[in-house]
This record gives C-alpha cells, structure tokens and sequence, in this order.
C-alpha cells in the first residue's frame, strides 16, 4: 500500500516536472496566457466591487465579505483551470482519437493517470493573487480566523475541489457513450458563474437545484462561510458527504463506460 | 509438453454501426432516425501461441486483425469468447499482467512530443516499476541494438519518423515484456528502416525470448519475421499455419526470368507458359508450379538464353490468391 502510495506520488510529480519542461520549450505562449489570465482577474473583482459598491452587498454580504468569497473562487477557479480543465480535455481527445489505448495498457489505475498527466502553469499567478487578495482582506477586516477555522477552510477547498473534479470527470466520460460531443469539456467550467456568488443569490427551486441537486453554488461559498465564522454544520456535513459520493459515482461510471471504449479504427 | 502463453477460444467481437443516408436530407432525418448495422469484426476465431513465437497476422483493412490484437491487450470487451494471455484474462486488467505485455502501434505515439525520449523512458520506468539496474541495462542492450545513442536526448519532434519509431519501441520494451503485440510497427517507414527494425524485432525474440504477434500491410515484415501466419478476412480466421504451406498450397505458378541472347517472338515464349512481361532481352513467364523445372529445361533447348531464374510470386501476389480463392467460396 505505501509502496503504491509512493509510486503515484512520484508520478504526480514526476508529470509536474515534465509539464515544466515543456512549458519551459514555448516561453512567449506561457507569458501570454499569465497575462491572459491575470488580466480576467483583475476585471473579476472590479465588476463585483462596482456591484458591491452601487448596492452596498450582495444577497447579505458586503464587500469585505464578497471580497473572501472572491479571493476563495478566484484560487479554486486557478486550481482547476490549473489541472481539470487539461486533463479533462486530453481524457476527452483520448477516446476520440483512440491514445487512449495507451492509459489502458498500463499498470497504473487508468483514472489517475488521465486526471494528472497535463497541467498548465498559467494560472499559478492567479492562485496567488487571489491568496494575497484573501490575506490582505482578513488583514483588513481584523478578522480572527482560529487554528480550526484556517484547517476547515483547506479541508473544504479541498473537498470543492474533489467535488468539481468528480462532476467534471463524470460529464467527461460521457465522452464514451457517444461519438463525439465537442464542447463537452466546456459544460462544467461554465458553472464557474454559479460558484463565485454567494449561495444565497439563489432563490426558490435554482436555489435547491445549485445548493442541493447540483450543489455548485457551495464550491466557494461553503469555505468563505467558514473563514466568515458563518458555516452552517448541516450544510458542511450534506456537502461533504455527497462530494465523496458524487467521486465514489465517478470511479464506478468510468469502470463501466471504460468497456465501451472502441479504439477507433486503429 | 509447453502451455500455450496465449490461448484463444471462439472469440467474437461486434459492433453497431450507423449507416447513414446519402445527402442532406440523409443527415438530417438521421437527427431522429437512424438505421444501424451489425459488423462482425472479429467472427468465432480460436487458436494457441507457444511462448517465444513470432506469429503474423494477415489481413485486409479491416479484417479484424487490430480488434484481436485489442481484445488479447484487453482493451476491448468480447462478444464472446474466452482469452488467456500469460494466464491472465486480460479485461481484467490486472497490473501483474499489463508489466509482462507490451502494444505497440505504429499509429499512435507514447513519447512527449516536446521533450528528449528519454524523459518518456523515465516516465515508463516509473510506471511500470522498472527497478534502476534492470532499467540501465535493458536501455544500453536496446539503445545499442538500435543503435539510437545519439538521439535520446534530442526533442522528439525534431527527430525523423523512422527515428521515433526505434524510440517508441524502447519506450515499449523498457519493461522486458514477455508478450509483444506489434500493430503495423513499420508502416510509413522507408525500405532501410523497414529492415533495420525487422532485424530488431528478430534480434529482441532471440533475446529476450519473448512472444510475438505482429500484424502488418507489409508482406515483407511477415515473410522476413514469421514462420507462422493466421490469416483473418471479415472477421473469420481463414488460415494458421507454416507460411511455407500457404505459399505451397496457394502459389498456383511460379515465375520464369529470362535473359534471352538472341531476338525471339513472343507467339514461341506462348507456347512454354503464361508470358506476363516481355521486352526483349528480357521475358518474365508464369508457369504451372510441378512443371517449372521441366520447362525451364524446355525452355534452354529451344532458346539461346543468357540468364534464367526460377522464382517464387510475391508473398503478396500469394496472399491476394488466397483472399480471391475465398471470396470465390
């Protein structure tokens, strides 16, 4: 078990050091895209801050707090860009053009191997500004974040991000039931609209569909609430659970969609 | 007596497919209606490989030879049938199995385009959990027997396709498989690199005494690599056996070269057998197989001849007689 534990981890990031390399070969595109993507944050906040600002908070929550919930989406939004939204792609290209026989034929669990082999670093700057962005505004409303609020806002970053992955992951291997769907990938990032307000933008049956059904509305809302010193235990508690059975779901639909995997032709 | 490495017992593998309407109209009514049809890539086909074989896989585009060698790689999942490789059954996937196999396909490629081969050779060792001695000396053997020292460490996509494709198989082998599925290894590869890597693949049997099933459009790599062929049409498996019994059994004639010294009519070569090419001084005949001898002596009697060969017709032309024979029944 910790031989295996081992072998994964070194392959983690054994695939970070030669997504490196590669970045490293095409300087010019990688400057572009930080640039790209440093840009979209900056007019992120500003387009919130003049909502804030004009109305004075959003579904109950100023703007310092709209500012938390800003910076906690802006790093899980940098995070999957980061990693799901490559690997999700190649996954997807795989079983089009048939690579996919090579995951398949290798003495590795087939799922990590397509959710960690691609990754890009153009979004690591957005990660941090949008950590600096969370800092500075804990700073500056003198909020008192003890030692278990610091660790429940990470687990639950985490369990966001497995959430996010397992749905998108999910919507991906769909990928094999048809043959071909090409805006497939982009389903689960457009919901990025849902996570970056807070839940209680939602209303009536949207609200049970995105906090309950599809809880997207609590990727980034539920981690900011506990930074906030507002995080309700039931919500925590469905969350969770339902995150580790949407990822349980998600290795059981790839093991039986996997069997209708073709090839293509060769 | 050896256990079969590789056992194959009525295996079947179909597929659904969408047969489209021609037109416009044809695509769009498909929106909503669509007619499909059943394909039997692989049709009831059994039989065994001994450890350390070389067998070739025949067969037209799309006669299933490529959907085997995925069922025996469990890639794909059977209609029916059942399937041993190394002892395993191999949907299961198990890892003890997928370290002793290796599934090389000369369309797809397993190197970072980006980076040096090596880099990929690293990756593998990983994967595959290749300890450090066995991976530096099983590298050296095969970098040696390529003869690739000088381009491992160079990016790949500036590498030539001949070149990458030696390093696509170092990359397969790293892990001394025992079982080696080659699908069209050497296609789009010139004549020399062609038999640069037939030699390996040779050389690699004998060394590693590994078990090899190979698949290819070129009749050379059979002809030069296998003593035994399965030959597969639609499907069904129509031949397995010595590829000198297919060549006994299927090569009707066998080909008379001439060199003649002095003008002839083509009207008098008629007479001796079926003349396929005649431009003086030179004359190709086909003549019945039993009778060759004797009409080539024939032949050196009545003619002045500077030269005279008596060869075999292509493995192809063979193969195409045998494919022709069947769609006859």
């Amino acid at each position: 078990m910790i031989k295996t534990i081992k072998k994964y981890w070194f392959l983690f990031w054994k695939f970070r050091s030669l997504r490196a390399m590669k970045l490293l070969e095409y300087r010019a595109n990688f400057w572009f895209w930080v640039t790209v993507s440093v840009m979209w944050t900056f007019f992120n906040f500003f387009f919130f801050d003049l909502i804030v600002g004009a109305r004075g908070n959003i579904a109950g929550w100023n703007r310092n707090e709209m500012y938390i919930l800003l910076a906690t989406f802006t790093m899980l939004d940098a995070f999957t860009w980061s990693f799901f939204y490559h690997n999700m792609q190649e996954y997807i290209s795989s079983i089009f053009d048939g690579t996919m026989t090579l995951t398949l034929t290798r003495p590795i669990s087939p799922q990590f191997l397509i959710s960690v082999q691609a990754n890009s670093y153009t979004n690591v700057p957005r990660f941090f500004i949008g950590l600096a962005m969370l800092l500075i505004t804990i700073h500056r409303m003198q909020l008192q974040v003890s030692l278990l609020s610091a660790l429940g806002f990470i687990a639950f970053c985490g369990i966001s991000l497995l959430f996010v992955y397992s749905a998108w992951f999910i919507v991906s291997t769909f990928s094999f039931w048809v043959d071909r769907l090409e805006n497939i990938n982009e389903l689960v990032p457009s919901t990025r609209r849902i996570w970056q307000v807070p839940k209680e933008v939602y209303t009536g049956f949207v609200s049970t569909l995105f906090t309950v059904v599809l809880p997207f509305a609590l990727v980034a809302s539920l981690p900011s609430e506990i930074l906030l010193g507002k995080a309700m235990m039931h919500w925590l508690v469905f969350y969770a659970i339902f995150t580790f059975g949407l990822f349980y779901a998600s290795t059981v639909f790839f093991k039986i969609s996997v069997k209708k995997y073709s090839g293509t032709a060769n | 007596m050896v256990e079969p490495i590789i056992t194959v017992h009525h295996l079947k593998r179909y597929f659904k497919v969408y047969k489209k309407k021609a037109g416009l109209l044809g695509s769009v009514q498909s929106l909503w209606d669509r007619k499909y049809q059943e394909v039997r890539a692989v049709d009831d086909i059994s039989f065994e490989i001994q450890p350390g074989e070389i067998v070739g896989f025949i067969g037209q585009n799309g006669a299933g030879k490529t959907t085997t060698l995925k069922m025996l790689s469990g890639l794909l999942y059977p209609t029916a049938g059942e399937v041993s490789v190394l002892g395993f059954n191999p949907w299961d996937r198990k890892s003890e199995f997928q370290k002793q196999f290796a599934l090389v396909m000369g369309q797809k490629n397993q190197l970072w385009w980006d980076l040096p081969a090596m880099e990929s050779f690293l990756l593998n060792k990983a994967i595959y959990e290749v300890p450090e001695q066995q991976f530096k000396k099983t590298l050296a053997k095969l970098i040696d027997l390529l003869e690739v020292q000088d381009i491992v460490n160079v990016q790949v996509r500036k590498l030539s396709l001949g070149q990458r494709m030696k390093c696509e198989l170092i990359a397969a082998l790293l892990h001394n498989p025992k079982v080696l599925f080659l699908d069209e290894p050497t296609i789009g590869l010139d004549v020399v690199m062609q038999k640069v890597l037939r030699d390996f693949i040779k050389a690699y049997n004998q060394e590693f005494k590994a078990t090899i099933i190979l698949t290819s459009h070129y009749m050379g790599d059979v002809k030069e690599l296998c003593k035994r062929a399965i030959v597969i049409d639609q499907g069904k498996m129509i031949f397995d056996g010595d590829l000198q019994e297919i060549i006994d059994r299927y090569a009707r004639n066998k080909i008379l070269s001439l060199v003649l010294s002095e003008p002839t009519k083509r009207a008098q070569l008629e007479k001796f057998g079926e003349v396929k090419d005649f431009e003086y001084p030179k004359a190709t005949l086909l003549v019945p197989r039993a009778n060759a001898p004797k009409i080539a002596g024939e032949l050196l009697n009545h003619f002045a001849i500077a030269d005279l060969n008596i060869e075999e017709p292509s493995i192809d032309a063979i193969i195409r007689e045998l494919f022709l024979s069947q769609s006859g029944n």
